[in-house]
């Protein structure tokens, strides 16, 4: 038994089809020929149904997915080039909706006390260290975001992480409006308390609001075209729920505001991000409001009263929503606070303390859950078709530590593989 | 069988040699000693604790199925399958749990509810405590003391002290390494005289034996061998000149850090060095350099491979309530985990919380593997001690048990023990059973066994045709029966290599 | 003949009534001898509805007869003898032991030494000008004091004394101090010195003792050496010269923990949790001392894993009359009656000094929770003087033992109950007016 990753590249096809346009582009690539990889078991974690294939074959084109079954009842078409990874496991890449990582650390602004116009992409550097040893850890979209020091730190971008031109990175700007909820926005200026945030918040919510709705009736009855205001712009892509407002949050009297004032007063739509210790009390409201509850890095609420009420029992905060009935639980690590290749150990942590995974909750909370959560579905996530090949190849289940992942595809193209690459983590 | 192999696998194919070849240590009979504890009864009543029927990982290479255990006081009397039990023991059923040697802190920060020496300060009651024994800590070390969690007592647990000279070799100190090396010289230097006097001192009585005074002390322990010489280092150009150093007067170091240790491994290797790694360190090499640098998630396993024994150490040494979990003194074997995830062989990676700090303690003699006449510091699991949703269930320390998670609040409601029989369920692959859990009735009208009028998806058109993009998947993806043979047998502990 | 009742004191209520009528007998014979007649006022006689005794008893009906500010005879309905004065109570007024305060710093200064100080006595703190603020107490019921002296560490040896304000201000100190030492007070919790410096005294002891038999040696050998010489007169002269052996003077810090060793003394632990109670343990070794225990109870406190170790030792442990919440659940928990029922001996205090008003009101809570009534009030009177040594006077209300006594405006344990008056050592000391 060979101990590493045997990537047969059975490219006999390949000299069939001549050298024509595609013989530069690796199979899979927009341009190349269709890649099949022949896999021991495929975790394609779809929002609904089955989520894992025994014995899979994917069939990967122009940087999508075009085709998963089971290898008893589909072959890879001619002209394919074929990929038996042998006993490895294929698996999407993960999705962090809570990071910090993408570029300098300039992400605290704090012009003033809510900055909705900011925008984060100036602070990206493409293929940056800390993303290069995130995609070894197999994470490969990140919500790049503003930090928590005011209460809207600004736009944050869906970025993938593997490019090395920002272009090829960026999948949806704005990726979120960022609201932060802690204690960290409560020393902007002199100091301030929950009341005046949640004051000043909802007077930007809705004069965002009304400035969306002008544009929205300019649009739709045409007339005088209304005045620009870039500090409200991003309320135009929230009105029609393009975008989201990821709220850093986390004790449950907070998250209760998130979703009370956000969710049921202005409707946005809205998910818990940074979701930690006993936010899961708000389980019936979260799923009453729809919201998406995406948890870390402090994800484990200890016995500490007497500022807590308590059991004395240690509770994870996957384990208190998913008890209580909720049905979208991902996870998150506010890389740096915890580095962003150990997403995976964020869900290894989740499922340790309490959370069921026999319906591959773990996983899902790393893929398919993020993905929907921040209006991606239709683009990654899960390994089903028409979604961009965007997957790992791991030895084994994904959320354990022990996992290796061997390879990373994004858009059908390699951009790790310990093959050719030194091992990075 | 099934269960056995997959076992196997679990610890890699070694051990199916040692399984049945193995001499196992069996107490035929046991023979009460009763003329030493005869006094000493009336005050301590001898203890005796028997677990039965649980999976033994010895950690010597054997591994023995449904074996028993058996406790005497402090000791482990027996362990085998023809144990003779006596009556007053105290029997605890794990069959289908595992038992593996208590795991040793090699560094700690309020496990002992104090932060004093231990025979002043320790609290075996606080919440400290109890959280150590619940993540699978029987030993740690506090300061220099070596203490065991011998929770609800405070007798028993200074186990033995530290024997570390801690010395300083680094390229930032020229001036340290060369006194450092003077050190070297007249220790080694009065060990030659004092070994010419030794012999000499026979034949001439008058001789008189060389004088210790202006011998560096530290040194000389080391060169002795009564001590180990420990040096905090990171760089490979400190780790080569530590090896190289080591090497020259002959003595076997122990290196804390060795973040780079993988570059220079095979020297480390030739030095008989010990790492004290953290398996997730993480330094990016710096950007003017060609050569390679910085930290590697494969540090653990190269060392080892080269000959370093390694022991895996949290990045935390302290019990960690901020929220953030997985890197505390509580998740050893995460941490060890990822010494998996770097290539190192799961037996090495539970060695390096078990032997491999016993033997850097030198207490190997006593602690780091489930041997008859050893201590008894054991802990049960509902599975694989590697794996991330394996709990520590009952800890014995000193013969004693200590902890039962059902009977402490923290952790009890994480999936509880299974109340009618005493086995865990068969470990889930994180998302297999849902292919027996199909819910939506068409699939359970369908079932996803291969059918005859669910025809395999068509093949599509190669791909010189044109344009055409090949015909879609069938909505649900048609599932393969879970195949026992294939399916389970890598489970969530198998890491194929 | 008072010696008579002494030992029969009043178990049940017909053998009360046959000690009543021979006391009745006694104390006619009493009345008629001359001597006693002569001091018709030291005599007097208390009747009240409701009387506990503090040893486990509840009267109804309760005749008291008072004699020289000594308790002469406690019954139910005893007939009392024309001549002898009646102090007649109220119907719903109750009458319980003056209370025993076994650990107390009232009305002294607060601050001390935090070391290996065993030499060290309260009663050399105490003084007149002291006094007024002391006698104080009387007000909240206490009758008998045991002072402690400040500090951490070990800072050395209560005195018990009696609170009553009144006699004479020039023998005032020697009459109110009843035992000059009783405990060695040692605290052990929380910090490791405590275990240290217990294990000092002991050494500091061996010590002494090792110069002493030294000394002693050296004694015997000159005297050895004097006894052979054969000339008597120069033996007479040297045996002279060496006199009678002379002990060693006692070391200040060793003798304490002599005084342990020979039982003079007792030695109270102050600890907050379980593994203090072990390293308390652990320090005493092999030494066999009398001792206490006192735990200041908090949120923090687990005394419940060794609640049965502690009852199994026969201590008494000296904590305040609260319902704690346990720190990991923040369920209530009643630790006092949870050693209670574990078997171990209680004794409560005050939760402050500067809460004593609300000393009975406290342990009324804790009866309301569970807490034994007379379980209670020993825990109050008879158990602290217990541990003061001074059960033989102080503590409950039985023959030959001095009159110190509360009365209530009801039951004890009710929330609006009052003290009316207390009776020190016979003599009223508070409440005058009210009876």
């Amino acid at each position: 038994m060979s101990c590493s990753l045997h990537i047969r590249l059975l490219t006999l096809a390949l000299l069939g089809m001549g050298l024509s346009a595609s013989a530069q582009t690796p199979a899979g690539e927009p341009g190349g020929v269709g890649l099949a990889i022949l896999t021991h078991k495929a975790l394609v974690v779809p929002l609904e149904g089955a989520q894992v294939i025994n014995n899979a074959i994917i069939l990967v084109r122009d940087g999508r997915i075009e085709a998963v079954g089971s290898q008893a009842k589909m072959v890879a078409p001619n002209g394919y080039e074929i990929m038996d990874v042998g006993s490895n496991w294929v698996c999407p890449g993960f999705i962090d909706l809570h990071s910090h990582i993408a570029g300098s650390f300039g992400l605290n602004d704090t012009v003033y006390q809510t900055n909705p116009g900011l925008r984060i992409t100036p602070a990206v550097i493409p293929g940056n260290p800390r993303l290069k040893l995130a995609v070894a850890g197999g994470v490969s979209t990140v919500l790049f975001i503003p930090g928590s020091g005011s209460n809207m730190g600004g736009q944050g971008v869906l970025l993938k992480v593997g490019a090395e031109k920002y272009e090829d990175m960026e999948i949806r700007n704005p990726g979120s409006l960022k609201i932060a909820q802690g204690d960290n926005p409560k020393r902007w200026g002199y100091g301030m308390g929950r009341i005046m945030m949640a004051w000043n918040l909802r007077q930007d919510l809705l004069r965002g609001k009304a400035y969306a709705a002008k544009w929205q009736a300019y649009e739709r009855d045409g007339g005088v075209e209304p005045q620009r205001d870039i500090r409200l712009d991003v309320f135009r892509d929230l009105a029609t729920r393009k975008t989201q407002i990821s709220t850093h949050t986390q004790y449950y009297r907070l998250v209760l505001t998130t979703i009370i004032m956000l969710a049921r007063e202005f409707g946005f739509a809205t998910y818990i991000d940074h979701g930690s210790f006993d936010s899961y009390l708000t389980t019936p409201l979260a799923i009453e409001e729809g919201v998406a509850a995406i948890l870390g890095p402090r994800q484990v609420m200890w016995p500490r009263p007497p500022t807590y009420d308590t059991d004395g029992q240690v509770h994870g905060s996957a384990w208190g929503f998913q008890k209580l009935g909720h049905k979208r639980i991902g996870f998150n690590t506010d890389a740096p606070v915890v580095p962003e290749e150990e997403l995976s150990l964020q869900a290894a942590m989740g499922v340790r303390y309490g959370m069921d995974d026999s319906h591959a909750d773990g996983i899902r909370g790393l893929t398919c859950i993020p993905a929907v959560t921040s209006g991606l579905e239709n683009k990654i996530g899960s390994i089903v078709q028409g979604l961009d090949a965007d997957f790992l190849i791991i030895t084994g289940d994904p959320v354990d530590p022990r996992t290796s992942v061997e390879a990373v595809y994004q858009k059908g193209r390699r951009i790790y593989d310990t093959h050719t690459n030194r091992r990075r983590w | 069988m099934q269960k056995l192999q997959k076992q196997i696998l679990g610890f890699g194919a070694l051990w199916s040699l040692f399984l049945f070849s193995f001499p196992v240590q069996t107490m035929a009979a046991v023979v009460l000693d009763d003329d030493d504890k005869a006094e000493e009864s009336e005050e301590e009543k001898e203890t005796w604790v028997y677990l039965e029927g649980g999976d033994v990982y010895t950690g010597t290479g054997a591994f023995l199925r449904g074996a028993g255990i058996l406790c005497h006081d402090e000791k482990i009397e027996a362990i085998g399958y023809d144990i003779v039990v006596p009556e007053e023991a105290e029997v605890l059923n794990i069959k289908g749990y595992s038992v593996y040697p208590g795991l040793i802190a090699l560094s700690s920060r309020g496990l002992f509810g104090g932060s004093g020496s231990l025979e002043y300060s320790v609290d075996p009651f606080s919440d400290n405590m109890l959280l150590a024994v619940a993540s699978g800590i029987t030993v740690a070390v506090q300061g220099d003391e070596v203490g065991r969690l011998n929770r609800g007592r405070i007798d028993g647990i200074v186990v033995g002290k530290q024997s570390f000279s801690t010395m300083s070799y680094s390229l930032s100190n020229p001036g340290g390494r060369k006194s450092l090396r003077i050190k070297f010289d007249g220790a080694e230097a009065y060990l030659r005289e004092l070994r010419t006097w030794e012999n000499e001192v026979k034949s001439n009585k008058d001789l008189k034996e060389p004088k210790k005074s202006g011998v560096d002390s530290n040194t000389l322990k080391v060169l002795q061998g009564t001590a180990r010489a420990m040096f905090r280092a990171d760089s490979q150009q400190d780790l080569l000149a530590i090896a190289q150093l080591a090497q020259r007067y002959g003595f076997r170091p122990v290196i804390q850090g060795c973040r780079e240790g993988w570059i220079v491994a095979a020297e480390l290797g030739r030095a008989g060095a010990t790492a004290i790694v953290q398996a997730r360190e993480r330094r990016n090499k710096s950007e003017n350099l060609v050569r390679p640098g910085g930290a590697s998630i494969e540090n653990a396993a190269i060392l080892h491979r080269h000959g370093v024994q390694v022991a895996v150490v949290p990045a935390s040494t302290g019990i960690s309530m901020g929220g953030i979990v997985g890197r505390d003194i509580m998740h050893m074997p995460v941490e060890a985990a990822f010494a998996v995830r770097g290539g190192l062989p799961e037996d090495v990676a539970i060695a390096s919380m078990t032997q491999v700090p016993a033997r850097l303690l030198g207490l190997e003699h006593r602690l780091g593997t489930i041997e008859v006449g050893k201590d008894a510091d054991l802990i049960i699991t509902d599975g694989d001690l590697l794996h991330y949703k394996t709990f520590v269930q009952w800890s014995v320390v000193g013969g004693r048990m200590v902890y039962d998670k059902e009977a402490e609040l923290y952790l009890a409601h994480i999936r509880p023990r299974p109340v009618e029989e005493i086995a865990p369920e068969e470990p889930v692959v994180p998302g297999e059973r849902d292919e027996e859990i199909i819910e939506t009735p068409e699939e359970e009208a369908d079932p996803p066994e291969e059918t005859p009028e669910d025809p395999p998806a068509e093949e599509p058109p190669p791909a010189d045709g044109g344009g055409d993009p090949p015909p879609p998947a069938p909505e649900d993806p048609p599932v393969d029966p879970p195949k026992e043979g294939s399916g389970k047998g890598d489970g969530s502990s198998a890491i194929h290599r | 003949m008072l010696s008579l009742t002494l030992s029969l004191t009043p178990r049940t209520r017909s053998y009360c009534e046959w000690v009543g009528r021979l006391m009745m007998l006694t104390m006619l014979l009493m009345a008629a001898a001359p001597t006693m007649a002569a001091h018709p006022g030291d005599l007097l006689a208390i009747r009240a509805r409701h009387l506990m005794t503090g040893s486990g008893e509840t009267l109804e009906h309760a005749v008291l007869l008072l004699e020289d500010g000594k308790i002469v005879i406690v019954g139910e309905d005893l007939p009392i003898e024309r001549g002898i004065p009646v102090l007649e109570l109220d119907e719903d007024q109750w009458v319980v032991p003056g209370l025993v305060n076994c650990y107390t710093r009232y009305g002294m200064r607060a601050s001390g030494y935090s070391d290996l100080r065993p030499n060290m006595k309260a009663v050399d703190e105490l003084s007149l000008s002291r006094w007024s603020s002391i006698s104080g107490m009387v007000r909240f019921g206490v009758t008998t004091a045991g002072i402690y002296p400040a500090g951490r560490g070990i800072p050395g040896q209560a005195t018990v004394v009696c609170t009553s304000p009144g006699g004479s201000t020039s023998e005032l100190l020697s009459e109110l101090v009843m035992r000059e030492t009783a405990y060695l007070k040692a605290i052990v919790g929380n910090t490791s010195t405590g275990k240290r410096y217990l294990r000092d005294g002991f050494n500091e002891a061996d010590k002494w003792l090792e110069k002493e038999a030294k000394n002693r040696e050296k004694y015997d050998k000159d005297k050895e050496k004097i006894e052979k010489e054969k000339d008597k007169d120069k033996k007479k002269e040297k045996l002279a010269e060496l006199g009678e052996y002379k002990p060693l003077p006692p070391s200040a810090k060793g003798q304490a923990f002599l005084d342990l060793r020979a039982n003079k003394i007792s030695l109270l632990a102050s600890i907050n949790k379980s593994a203090d109670y072990l390293h308390f343990l652990d320090a005493l070794g092999e030494e066999e001392v009398d001792w206490d225990l006192r735990l200041p109870l908090s949120s923090e406190c687990d005394i419940y894993h060794v609640k049965d170790k502690i009852a199994e030792s026969g201590a008494r442990i000296i904590v305040e009359p609260m319902i704690t919440l346990q720190r990991a659940t923040l369920r209530q928990r009643n630790l006092p009656a949870e050693l209670q029922r574990a078997g171990a001996k209680l004794v409560l205090v005050p939760r402050r000094d500067s809460a004593m008003d609300d000393w009975f009101r406290d342990v009324g809570v804790m009866v309301g929770a569970g807490l034994d009534r007379d379980v209670a009030l020993r825990a109050m009177t008879l158990e602290p003087a217990d541990l003061l040594g001074v059960a033989d006077q102080v503590g409950s209300l039985e023959a030959g033992k001095e009159a110190n006594l509360i009365v209530l405006s009801g039951d004890p344990f009710e929330a609006n109950t009052k003290i009316v008056a207390v009776m020190a050592r016979g003599r009223i000391a508070y409440g005058e007016d009210e009876l």
